[in-house]
């Protein structure tokens, strides 16, 4: 998995009003599966777009299998492209579609139909080969589209957000199907998706992308356990961020927070950015790293319950410390585990483990 | 007893006429009448057994229709032809169809497709000869077609024809640009097509309705097109149009009620086609 599928070199698209992908480097490697992941507006399609050859970067290049793509058009690049709106073609039957390609690569007609038929299987859509599109519900369109652009055998798969138009349940049983399909090809894949749920389940690396910069890139784990910076932490599942400073203590950090708050942390849970005294930082905790405490037992600090919100396998908790610091505390729903109910006073256990301080976002 | 209805519309009580439903129905159907009243005019006096119109007509007879297959060959120096007439209309409107379908689908496909500055404007000027009187692109064309000599009178109609109906395939296609995303062509080219074939295989299959219907209005446009005409053409054949205006200036007979109806009947035709080809409420609307 060292071999590189794609390297963008310092890209950089300009539109009128904003930078969209700012002087972006990136490794994709064969074989992985790779997504960007970021907020509306921050760039990923745009990338996606630039590596597909849609868009023509202002500056940079675009290597694809070691050759230079930077200046080739679209249809010479040989890649394969999922749409969010499906983009099947209305006019031809599925098992056209998916032929598309093959025979503008000039496939005989004997090939092309066992390809079509192979690929069609792959997607379990044997039987529909002679519907229309719009005689498809939108998760077998999104499987014909999904045919259609691997049945080219492409260097790389391009997708751009192509399960935001399923409902939730749909949206979740092809997360899986995308991800084992993209295992068995062995193929390339580079994902467009704002979900981060989505993100984490079928990726191997994710780019975290904010304002047409890449934020951080790290497998899933990584990225939530040791986010880069505030909005990294922010944006990849629930946080609670703290602002305060930073004193060297004999080991690690002591955070002490501006409105009371302090903690203990290891001197590897604080990004290097922030490895400094008395500079504004963030201490970041998840909430499932903070426990409630029944007020006498112990001597964290103290709070009372706003609000309690149940959801079925955990309950969130919202408590105001006595600096008038708001926290979120989760609890899984284990048997026998104390409920808090609105009003209670409360102690906070944070777990030092699963503490981390990254620097303030500009 | 209420019934729901009448709970949602308390206005409307038992027993009371409802007079608003009377007049509405009354003005729908004197409307309707009103706009359709010449063509029942025509096509009772199309029947009519006498020598002039007469309205209503005495009687039933297809006197005027037999006359009508007199006029086909025509009699040469007294009486033109309509044979020859409705060929060369048809020819024209054949012409101006297929000319106004390459130039209108290459400017709607410009205008859907690229910016370029002063777009907005480009587009209403190509659609500027569906405002302008006829009347003034009949005098401003013979006027400078007078002045530079070398087109026939087949030319100046076709270009003249051409000038008023590029609006209109403009107009239809542009619609059918609108409902398609423009990610369909994108999808090709990802799949190795090249612009040309993306052109040939995708664009042009999806805007296929428009096409047709702006060619059909095209040609229906220059088939029956008067004003124009009556300016640009010349020559020992008239067109349809001027066959029609010849027979009014010599007398005003049933045999003009006969043609209309011809004509109604090729409109009626035609709208039938255009429908069976065309999902008309697609075009110019959602999907
Ligand atoms: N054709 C365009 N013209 C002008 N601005 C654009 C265009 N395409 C994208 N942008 C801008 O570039 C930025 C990035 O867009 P995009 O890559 O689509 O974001 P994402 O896919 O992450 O939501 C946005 O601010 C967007 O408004
Ligand atoms: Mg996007």
């Amino acid at each position: 998995m060292d071999e590189l599928a794609v390297r963008a070199d310092a890209i950089t698209k300009r539109y009128e009003q904003a930078v969209a992908v700012d002087d972006l480097s990136l490794d994709v490697y064969r074989g992985e599966f790779l997504s960007f992941l970021g907020p509306s507006g921050c760039g990923k399609t745009t990338t996606l777009r630039m590596i597909a050859g849609f868009i023509e970067p202002d500056a940079g290049t675009i290597t694809v299998m070691g050759e230079d793509m930077t200046n080739r058009p679209p249809h010479q690049r040989n890649l394969g492209m999922v749409f969010q709106s499906y983009a099947l073609f209305p006019h031809m039957t599925v098992f056209d579609n998916v032929a598309f390609g093959l025979k503008m690569r000039k496939v005989p007609a004997a090939e092309r139909r066992q390809r079509v038929e192979r690929a069609l299987e792959l997607v379990q859509l044997s039987a529909m080969q002679q519907r229309y599109p719009r005689q498809l519900s939108g998760g077998q369109q999104q499987r014909v589209a999904l045919a259609r652009a691997i049945v080219i055998e492409p260097f790389v798969l391009l997708l751009d957000e192509p399960l935001s138009n399923l409902d939730a349940k749909l949206r979740k049983a092809m997360q899986t199907e995308l991800r084992d399909l993209q295992q068995r090809l062995g193929i390339t894949a580079i994902y467009v998706t704002h979900d981060q749920e989505e993100a984490m389940t079928v990726s191997d690396r994710i780019v975290v992308m904010n304002q047409g910069r890449i934020m951080q890139i790290g497998a899933p784990e990584e990225v939530y356990r040791h986010p880069a910076n505030e909005f990294v932490a922010g944006f990849i599942g629930q946080v609670n961020f703290v602002r305060g400073r930073l004193a060297r203590a004999s080991t690690g950090w002591l955070f002490t927070g501006d409105l009371g708050l302090t903690a203990h942390v290891a001197d590897d849970a604080v990004r290097p950015a922030a490895r400094e005294e008395g500079i504004p930082v963030d201490l970041a905790m998840r909430p499932e790293a903070v426990t409630l405490r029944s007020g006498s037992a112990i001597s964290g600090p103290c709070g009372t319950v706003m609000r309690v919100i149940y959801t079925g396998a955990s309950t969130t908790y919202q408590v105001r410390l006595e600096g008038g610091q708001l926290l979120q505390a989760v609890d899984q729903d284990r048997p026998g585990a104390r409920r808090w109910r609105e009003g209670d006073p409360v102690a906070i256990e944070l777990a030092p483990e699963s503490l981390f301080v990254v620097p303030v976002a500009d | 007893m209420t019934s729901a209805a009448q709970n949602q519309r308390p206005e409307r009580r038992r027993g009371r006429v409802d007079i608003g439903g009377v007049l509405l129905r009354l003005y729908v159907i004197l409307v309707a009448l009103f706009l359709l009243s010449p063509i029942f005019i025509i096509l009772l006096t199309s029947f009519t057994p006498t020598e002039s119109v007469e309205f209503p007509p005495r009687g039933f007879s297809l006197m005027w229709y037999g006359r009508l297959v007199d006029h086909l060959e025509g009699n040469p120096g007294t009486k033109p032809g309509l044979t020859p007439s409705i060929l060369m209309s048809a020819q024209i409107g054949l012409v101006v169809a297929i000319l106004a379908v390459v130039v209108g689908v290459l400017v709607a496909y410009a205008l859907h497709k690229y910016a370029f500055p002063g777009k907005e404007v480009f587009r209403n000027l190509f659609l500027l000869p569906l405002m302008f009187p006829q009347l003034v692109i009949g005098v401003g064309l013979l006027l400078v077609f007078s002045e530079f000599r070398w087109f026939g009178y087949f030319e100046r109609l076709v270009i003249g024809h051409v000038i008023l109906t590029i609006p209109f395939v403009i107009l239809t296609v542009g619609a059918s640009l609108e409902v398609y995303e423009q990610d369909l062509e994108e999808a090709a080219m990802g799949l190795g097509a090249n612009p040309v074939q993306t052109f040939f295989l995708v664009t042009l299959p999806l805007i296929r309705q428009g096409i047709i219907a702006g060619a059909i209005f095209a040609f229906v446009t220059s088939f029956t097109q008067f004003t124009v005409t009556f300016f640009l053409y010349s020559g020992s054949t008239k067109p349809l149009p001027m066959w029609i205006y010849e027979i009014v200036v010599m007398s005003v007979d049933p045999l003009l009620a006969v043609v209309s109806i011809l004509l109604i009947a090729l409109a009626i035709v035609v709208v039938v086609v255009l429908s069976k080809l065309v999902d008309v409420r697609r075009l110019f609307g959602g999907r």
